[in-house]
């Protein structure tokens, strides 16, 4: 399954806002897509438990933790995340995997290292068929204005094949780049 | 005198788990899911749980089961951007096995780490 890229860290797997899906299921109204759709049921019934929860801390007079919101959405984007693992490892203990969307946070990290290069979106998806842990690479970047494109996005593919191996633990088969933006620094 | 039995529960195997994987260098955070924050949140809501700085039991994110003896664990953790995600994964994984066995006197069946992020500490 194909993983979109990081900065929708708060879209359920179908695309929907898990913001809006809480409103929707504090207003008990959920929409016609959200009644049909299992990824809205299953997270439904999550901000279900939840509310009943954080209602039991109030009828019990505690105060909820301080951070508790931050805690709600880091939640909901760990039960993304669950949807597509990578697996890195597996010892005489278990395996050991990587969320997809993890990997491509190290995979951007990396790309950023090159001069003239910031990365956009990126998706890791491990390839059916192939052993354990290989993967295809997508990421989008933009160039800075001026540098040279062909060497920068070269040395971006260098810098995600050494981190991809050396840091998230998985191997990137291949790595396909798309330029998607100029930019230009600030005087 | 009659030696009787010793049981440890699932909710130390728990605490075990999360306090070693907590502690273990790289690991940032451990990463509940939304079921898992629900039922930890109710438990201290039930529970009457109040700790000194108002943050919850730190076991969430942390599954346990124990099967014949043998204690099952999977971890859901987030780990040091920069640092090998599996270098410090399978040092957890170990850190988690050793401490099950030589802390609780469990038997290890399985310790499962899913790397859920990875972020700046």
């Amino acid at each position: 399954m194909a993983i979109k890229g990081v900065d929708d860290a708060y879209l359920l797997p179908c695309g929907q806002d898990a913001a809006i899906l809480w409103d929707h299921v504090a207003l008990g109204e959920l929409d016609e897509h959200e009644l049909g759709c299992e990824h809205c049921q299953a997270a439904s019934a999550g901000f279900l438990a939840l509310r009943e929860a954080t209602g039991e801390l109030t009828e019990a007079d505690l105060a909820p933790p301080r951070d508790l919101t931050e805690r709600i959405m880091r939640a909901v984007r760990t039960e993304r995340r669950r949807d597509a693992f990578v697996p890195i490892a597996l010892t005489e203990l278990g395996p050991i995997r990587i969320a997809a969307q993890a990997a491509a946070v190290v995979v951007r990290f990396a790309a950023d290292q090159a001069a003239g290069v910031i990365s956009r979106s990126c998706a890791i998806e491990q390839i059916a068929d192939a052993p354990d842990g290989w993967c295809e690479v997508r990421l989008d970047l933009a160039l800075r204005y001026g540098v040279d494109g062909m060497a920068a996005v070269s040395r971006a593919r260098e810098l995600i094949d050494a981190a991809a191996r050396e840091l998230a633990g998985f191997e990137p088969a291949r790595i396909d780049i798309t330029v998607v933006d100029i930019w230009q620094e600030q005087a | 005198m009659i030696v009787g039995r010793t049981v440890v529960e699932a909710p130390v195997a728990e605490k075990l788990v999360a306090l070693t994987v907590l502690s273990t260098p790289g690991v940032i955070r451990l990463e509940p899911s939304i079921s898992a924050l629900a039922a930890s949140l109710s438990r201290r809501a039930l529970g009457g749980w109040r700790s000194g700085n108002g943050t919850l039991p730190p076991t969430a994110g942390v599954r346990v089961e124990i099967t014949d003896g043998a204690v099952s664990a999977e971890v859901a953790l987030s780990i040091e951007l920069g640092r090998s995600v599996p270098d410090v994964a399978a040092d957890a994984q170990q850190r988690v096995a050793d401490a099950l066995r030589e802390l609780g006197g469990f038997a290890v069946a399985s310790v499962t780490i899913l790397v859920v992020d990875v972020d700046r500490p």
